[in-house]
């Protein structure tokens, strides 16, 4: 879960938090009314604790629900994510948030291995089943199922003049990982609240309890037994010969982010983070594996499998900057984030929205993102016999590889809108629909037979987003 | 709108360049706050400002999910708040 919140609260503090407590209901309705406006004038004139003394003395809840599904095409992987919020701003401006978020997950996604001309078998991580993939097929897992529970709290309050404190706890809790992070913010307001100033450290431990073990570094898997491939495990004997953190694996993940939101004038918002963040621990996949090939003919030779490894610290930093723009009635949010780390990945991020007010409070948003990222330094689709792989010493001749596609170049396009309608008592109902297009960078130096397959399929997945909102 | 310069304007900016080198992060970095002095509104002129729909994350639910998305389908991760995903996913 990322604390979202302790960020968003600064930002909004410059203006758009004017409004904490008030309804939207009945601040739009307040162009219309001569009453309402000299209401709504009078609350911006006041401080915001006072703002939300005054419109919050009933104190209510608001609760955000939400279910997403999303679909990878071809049978890969399916998610169903259920969540629900609620903050509460007390006579003190004091908030207080939880968030509960469900995520199952089945289907299939791809383990790594390069598709070969003859059907390839593999173990799965379990060791307690195979599976067999086509000729000429991107190997995919069929037993990717998980589930996750996470749970959020988060707690805001003014700290001083003009400052707030954000403090933020999430644990999150799946079949083969566990996460646990904390966090803390203070934002500051300038020139008349027109700046904003944040800055926002958080902690996070996780613990990683792969299925089959944790495997450390590039390491062989053994053979399958029926000769025409092989994978995790074999016949009797499951996973890797040595080196396994069968009592799982950690990380520790810390992060800085600064963040500066200016309004610029009655219209825009805008706001500037740069984020620096740096883990250390174990970085592997554990069910990602890479195809040992020969640098002829492109075929498994050798060990023909091994786990892949990932260096064990990273570097990240990012810059986002985001504009919010409000034209006669319509909204426009535009922001870019700049991302690089220290595993060669730079990646650009443009995303657009437009909320084109119908009237009556309801609302059509097209959304628009594109991203691109170049690979990391270590992404490669296979290792070949002899220069990255040594099957006669089973040792590799590279420090890190990784053939998950999520760490290679690839361009990716997300077209979609949400439409809004507001409920009665202040509550809105939300539909979103987006598709989502990641096309992979075509690898270069095929050798052999691997010339003729598709390495790279291109990824399409469908989001559906139901949402419902009021107060409590 | 003109409104007075304020001291924290240079306290900000001062960092930055050693911070981000690249002349590219940097401009982006400071560029909302190239006019620090002479920007803004008065506390009257909120309105537009104050509407949900202005507010840099309208649905924390919403930006929530989709950060949780992206990050488990793609190599970069984070920008408008902190933590990794708390997700075994990537």
């Amino acid at each position: 879960m990322q604390l979202t919140a302790i960020t968003s609260a600064p930002g909004a503090a410059t203006g758009a938090s004017d409004a904490r407590g008030a309804s939207g209901a009945s601040l739009v309705s307040a162009a219309s009314s001569l009453r309402a406006t000299l209401a709504a004038a009078t609350a911006a004139l006041l401080a915001p604790g006072l703002v939300a003394a005054q419109t919050t003395s009933a104190a209510q809840w608001q609760v955000d629900s939400a279910v997403l599904v999303y679909q990878e095409g071809g049978g890969r992987v399916r998610a169903v994510e259920p969540v629900i919020s609620a903050r509460r701003t007390d006579g003190n401006d004091r908030t207080v948030g939880l968030k509960l978020t469900l995520d199952a997950l089945t289907g299939a996604s791809p383990n790594g291995a390069a598709p070969q001309p003859t059907a390839q078998t593999f173990t799965s991580p379990s060791g307690d089943s195979r599976y067999t993939t086509p000729a000429g097929k991107s190997p995919l897992d069929p037993n990717f199922r998980d589930r996750r529970v996470a749970l959020a709290g988060t707690l805001e309050r003014p700290w001083g003049t003009a400052q707030r404190l954000s403090l933020a706890a999430n644990v999150s809790s799946e079949t083969d990982f566990k996460s646990l992070s904390l966090s803390a913010g203070l934002a500051r307001d300038f020139n008349q609240k027109n700046t904003t100033l944040s800055l926002t450290l958080a902690l996070e431990a996780d613990r990683i309890e792969a299925q089959g073990g944790v495997p450390t570094g590039l390491r062989p898997l053994r053979a399958g037994g029926d000769g025409d491939g092989g994978g995790r495990g074999g016949d009797d004997d499951d996973d890797r010969d040595d080196d396994e953190h069968e009592g799982g694996a950690s990380r520790t993940v810390a992060d800085v982010l600064l963040g500066v939101t200016q309004v610029i004038n009655r219209h825009w918002l805008m706001q500037t983070n740069i984020g620096y963040g740096r883990s250390s621990g174990n970085h592997d996949d554990p069910y990602k594996i890479l195809s040992v090939v020969d640098g002829s003919t492109g075929l498994l030779v050798g060990d023909r499998y091994v786990s892949e490894s990932r260096p064990d610290s990273r570097s990240r930093l990012s810059v986002y900057w985001q504009n919010k723009l409000h034209l006669t009635q319509d909204v426009v949010d535009l922001s870019y984030r700049f991302y690089r780390d220290d595993w060669g990945v730079r990646a650009h991020t443009l995303d657009l929205r437009y909320r084109l007010e119908l009237g009556a409070g309801l609302y059509l948003e097209p959304h628009l993102r594109l991203h691109q990222q170049s690979k990391a330094d270590f992404s490669q689709g296979w290792l070949v016999e002899g220069q990255g792989w040594n099957s006669s010493t089973q040792t590799a001749n590279v420090a890190n590889a990784s053939a998950d596609p999520r760490l290679a170049a690839f361009t990716a396009q997300t077209l979609g809108a949400k439409f809004g309608m507001p409920l009665g008592r202040g509550g809105e109902l939300t539909a979103r629909l987006e598709f989502y297009r990641q096309t992979p960078k075509a690898l270069a130096g095929a050798p052999g037979a691997l010339r003729t397959l598709e390495l790279t399929p291109t990824l399409k997945a469908t989001t559906v987003m139901l949402g419902y909102s009021l107060p409590w | 709108m003109s409104l007075n310069p304020d001291p924290a304007c240079s306290l900000v900016c001062s960092p930055f360049p050693t911070l981000c080198r690249r002349a590219a992060l940097c401009l982006a970095a400071l560029l909302p706050l190239a006019g620090c002095s002479n920007l803004g509104v008065q506390p009257w002129e909120r309105d537009l400002l104050a509407k949900p729909s202005m507010q840099l994350t309208p649905s924390a639910v919403e930006a929530g999910v989709d950060d949780h998305t992206y990050f488990s389908k793609e190599a970069a991760a984070g920008g408008r708040g902190t933590g990794g995903g708390g997700c075994g996913c990537n």
